[in-house]
């Protein structure tokens, strides 16, 4: 299996001058990734997410955050989604001053497919811990949100479409 | 593209078993680990402690993972015991509520 992606442009329509300055950079950054629907693509995800963490100096609650909200909703994607198994999936991080807005497009049959899911079953959940863990089926949404201490700053937007993969 | 590096060590003595998993746990590696657990139980191991203390990254499936383990010990008569990974991948544990509901243990040495 070969981990790699179809393409990466971790595009930058910001200045340079944002590495190091911090949160709230004051132009939006983003991250676009065309991924192979396999099971590395997380790992790609994840990783260029930190990369661009990074380069912006987004540390701590926050970053780990976005780095588990990206992971599960590719991992969704690859694993759930009825797409053609050759077709992409489509990551856009945006980075703005004050948001940061994740969308997955997935070239799903019939249109969106992009979902946050938590993979833990009911059924299975009631069996095996309870229903304390039963009820606990939230969204990941709010789960990862819960992750960061500035969640006001972390937007989590979710979006499919049917657009083709080959953009 | 780089490969988030994951490696399994495996040991065991007598029925005593442990498995060290060191990187980053998700879709792609959870089935590693799922393989490494059968061939250590096969190998006659009767205590299973999974030492996570080298992890950096756990996702929803590896939550599921440990649950399916600790429902395989019950089930399967084998006894699970596991160690905390590193803060940021315990987060996931904690704010879940799994935590609390899986045999983590202090000391790895322990079982």
């Amino acid at each position: 299996m070969a981990p790699r992606s179809k393409g990466i442009r971790s595009g930058e329509r910001a200045r340079r001058g944002a590495r190091g300055s911090g949160r709230g950079a004051a132009v939006p950054t983003r991250v676009e990734l065309v991924l192979e629907r396999n099971v590395q693509a997380p790992a790609i995800a994840r990783s260029a997410i930190a990369e661009h963490c990074e380069e912006l100096g987004l540390g701590g609650s926050l970053r780990q955050s976005l780095i588990l909200l990206v992971s599960e909703v590719v991992s969704n994607a690859v694993r759930h989604s009825e797409a053609d198994p050759q077709s992409a999936v489509e990551l856009l991080a945006t980075f703005g001053e004050k948001m940061i807005r994740v969308t997955v497009t997935d070239a799903g049959v019939g249109g969106s497919h992009a979902r946050w899911l938590w993979p833990i079953s009911a059924g299975e959940s009631r069996r095996a811990l309870g229903s304390r863990v039963a009820r606990r089926h939230e969204s990941l949404v709010r789960a990862v949100a819960r992750l960061s201490e500035s969640s006001e700053n972390l937007d989590l937007h979710e979006a499919g479409s049917a657009r083709p993969a080959g953009r | 593209v780089p490969r988030a590096p994951f490696e399994i060590e495996s040991a065991h003595d007598g029925q005593t078993g442990r498995l060290t998993l060191l990187g980053e746990l998700d879709i792609a590696t959870v089935p590693r680990v799922e393989e490494a657990v059968d061939a250590i139980l096969q190998g006659g191991t009767q205590r299973l402690t999974v030492d996570l203390g080298g992890l950096g990254f756990v996702d929803s499936s590896g939550l599921r993972l440990f649950i399916v383990l600790q429902q395989r010990s019950g089930a399967e008569g084998w006894e699970l015991a596991l160690t905390r990974p590193q803060p940021q991948a315990l987060k996931v544990f904690r704010l879940s509520g799994v935590e609390e509901d899986l045999p983590f243990v202090e000391d790895a040495s322990a079982v």
